[in-house]
């Protein structure tokens, strides 16, 4: 059985190689989000499926995979037929390699999706504000499987507003909030949050790396600048200007938590 | 000279005339450094403290919560002084007295702040979680080891003053009121004091904060009760009453409606006494005693609990302002001027609906709360001194002087104690004095958003 990463092997090369060889069996690549198979008869690409994707489409999100675990298994046959073996076909598989060589999206397709302030002084054409609302808050591989466009068509959307600053990526932890009591800090500051520095020094710990906070009222959610401070323990520390922001005032409960820049 | 006799000139020196003047001088000296922070951030103050109430329970990490910390000092301050003591005020200087004292407590405002300022920027925290503060650190670790001597005598003046205002003359007032009210033993009295105020010290200071959390409101809630109904009796009086208190500012005459039928005539210099005396002691902002409670506050900032200072005295004055207007504004004082204090506010207190029981209970909820806070501040400057092996030996002693204060006999040492009490503020002053450019130097860091930079930590 063959196996590796696309890392090391591109999937055009791979395919390349495997049609060449005029195999027949299924690639299988696992990425943390989905499972893709692309079924090969005789060299022929017969049928490939994400998740409910099917046919050229599904082959369209795996061709802009840059990283995955892959394994081809010789033995099973196609449950079913996708795709022609027309040489139609085949440059259409072709053209979209190639596009998706000129879309610079982050190889972390788990990174989730989050619209920033930018976009809101934007003007975004219908199509861009229609993928930049379905990918709020996905993960970068739920957008491009979920949304109303092909993958590659939601990838060219995607990465002109990720590229914009419209659209930000982001790590989504497993690290639960943080329930904090609101105190308030006084100077012309803007965008900090003071937290206490134990509560500072655990999350770096967990997270390995320098990180923001997200910062959830009863009303709305933003990102702010830590800032560990001594005794701050169960408070979170806001300047007047962002509190005013916020509409938030001392002694407000609010949920903290970090997230990986 | 003996003893006594020495004891007197001291006495009549720390509470002399120049020495309020020192404390005047020091108030606007630190309002000064603290750009005049009672005046321009009250409103700040009164929401991060008041306006936080919600947040009382709500602790930074320490052993007891900020509000609780201005509530021990808040139960020690907030005294039988309040009552007794400002209608004694208005007897000797007449109305006028009580201007004078609204000025010094707005000068006193800052003296307060800085003292809680202070206190928590050098506080010692030990790995048990427990906190030793107050003057004695500020001046050991603020001025350096060469004042260690300055520090020590802070110390010592608290742990005996303890016995005196805290303790001999506030179980006095307990077991007075007592027997005068319901007929109740002096010793038994003293029996049940000794044991309260036994039971609560030897909880330490988290023992201490429970308490004066639930007695101060209760303080100010009888106080109401007790006050209110004869303001409104008076009402009609008091617009009268706030006049004379400006008309009789810089001297006053009563042709023949003082104590005895006497013509009584007051210069400047003894209203001015009168007054200012009240505005120095009823609130203790100089004396550094409230500092050793706001300690032991945990606190993002020093400043934050310098404005529990600042409420302190807010309410202080508005306690004693209500007591000062219905006196005056009833007449009764014109009868009393130069007379019995006691007995004056007795005859004040006779025409409440519930009759003079209310100012029996009264001055006995206020003498135990002074009673179980200033037992604390001695204790804290005993373990200055002799570190912890004192504090049940201390708190022994403490509540035995507690059932013996009842019993009366002890004038001698309730004098020598007064003295040690205002002797205290001459460390604290110099202290104060030297380090009033750091308390502006944290107020201008904490409008600034810095954070706090603790001192370093020595032996």
């Amino acid at each position: 059985m063959l196996s590796g990463n696309l890392a090391e092997f591109p999937l055009l090369r791979l395919l390349e190689a495997l049609m060449g060889a005029a195999r027949n069996g299924v690639l299988r690549i696992e990425h943390p989000s989905f499972v893709g198979r692309i079924y090969l008869e005789g060299g022929h690409l017969v049928h490939a499926e994400v998740g409910s994707l099917r046919g050229l489409q599904a082959l369209e999100l795996l061709a802009g995979l840059r990283s995955a675990p892959f394994s081809f298994d010789s033995e099973p046959g196609s449950p079913e037929r996708s795709i022609e073996g027309s040489l139609e076909a085949h440059q259409l598989i072709l053209h979209q390699f190639e596009a998706w060589g000129e879309i610079a999206l982050p190889d972390d397709w788990e990174l989730s999706l989050r619209a920033t302030s930018a976009h809101k002084n934007a003007q975004l054409s219908p199509l861009e504000a229609s993928v930049l609302g379905q990918a709020q808050g996905k993960s970068l591989a739920q957008a491009l499987m979920n949304g109303r466009l092909s993958p590659l068509e939601t990838a060219q959307v995607l990465n002109k507003l990720l590229r914009l600053g419209m659209l930000e990526a982001y790590t989504r932890l497993a690290i639960g909030p943080e329930p904090l009591v609101v105190l308030t800090l006084y100077g012309g500051e803007q965008g900090v949050a003071a937290i206490d520095e134990n509560l500072f020094s655990r999350w770096q710990g967990l997270l390995g790396q320098a990180f923001m906070l997200r910062l959830r009222s009863k009303t709305q959610e933003t990102t702010l600048r830590p800032e560990p401070r001594p005794k701050m323990q169960g408070r979170v520390g806001l300047f007047e200007r962002d509190l005013r922001q916020l509409r938030l005032s001392r002694g407000a409960s609010v949920e903290v938590w970090p997230e990986a820049k | 000279m003996d003893i006594l006799t020495l004891n007197d000139y001291v006495n009549r020196v720390v509470y002399g005339e120049w020495m309020m003047l020192v404390f005047i001088l020091v108030g606007l000296y630190l309002s000064l450094r603290s750009g005049f922070v009672q005046f321009r951030r009250l409103g700040v103050a009164l929401s991060e403290t008041l306006g936080a109430i919600r947040e009382r329970f709500l602790s930074f990490g320490g052993q007891i919560t900020p509000f609780q910390a201005a509530m021990v000092a808040m139960s020690a301050t907030i005294g039988t002084g309040h009552i007794i003591g400002m209608v004694g005020a208005v007897l000797l200087g007449g109305p006028g007295a009580v201007l004078w004292m609204w000025i010094v407590y707005l000068v006193g405002m800052a003296t307060k702040f800085a003292e809680a300022v202070l206190a928590v920027h050098y506080r010692r925290e030990f790995a048990d979680g427990s906190v030793l503060g107050g003057p004695m650190v500020y001046i050991r670790y603020g001025l350096g080891p060469r004042m260690a001597w300055l520090a020590a005598l802070f110390a010592l003046f608290t742990a005996a003053a303890a016995f005196g205002i805290g303790n001999l003359s506030q179980a006095g007032a307990v077991g007075a009121a007592l027997a005068q009210e319901f007929n109740v033993p002096p010793a038994i009295t003293g029996l049940l004091v000794a044991l309260l105020v036994g039971f609560l010290l030897s909880g330490g200071v988290r023992s201490v904060a429970r308490f004066a959390q639930v007695v101060v409101p209760l303080k100010l809630a009888f106080f109401l009760l007790a006050i209110l109904p004869l303001l409104l009796a008076h009402l009609e009086g008091l617009p009268a009453a706030l006049a004379l208190v400006v008309s009789s500012a810089f001297s006053f005459q009563a042709a023949a409606g003082g104590f005895a039928g006497a013509a009584v005539a007051l210069g400047l210099a003894e209203i001015l006494k009168a007054g200012v005396g009240r505005g120095i002691f009823a609130n203790e902002a100089g004396l550094g005693s409230a500092a050793i409670a706001h300690a032991q506050a945990q606190v993002d900032h020093p400043v934050r609990q310098g404005f529990w200072g600042l409420t302190e005295m807010l309410l202080s004055l508005t306690v004693t302002t209500l007591t000062a207007l219905t006196f005056i504004a009833s007449g009764h004082w014109q009868r009393f001027l130069g007379g019995d204090r006691v007995e004056a506010a007795r005859v004040l207190f006779s025409e409440h609906p519930l009759g003079g029981v209310v100012l029996g209970l009264l001055l006995a909820v206020f003498a135990l709360g002074t009673m179980v806070s200033w037992g604390f501040y001695g204790e804290e400057g005993a373990a200055y001194l002799f570190g912890e092996g004192i504090r049940w030996p201390y708190r022994l002693t403490f509540a035995t002087f507690a059932f013996m204060g009842p019993l009366g006999g002890l004038a001698a040492l309730t004098s020598v104690a007064d003295t040690l009490n205002g002797l205290m503020a001459v460390p604290n002053l110099i202290a104060l004095l030297a380090l009033g450019g750091l308390v502006g130097r944290l107020v201008q860091e904490f409008f600034n958003g810095m954070p706090w930079q603790p001192p370093e930590e020595e032996d």
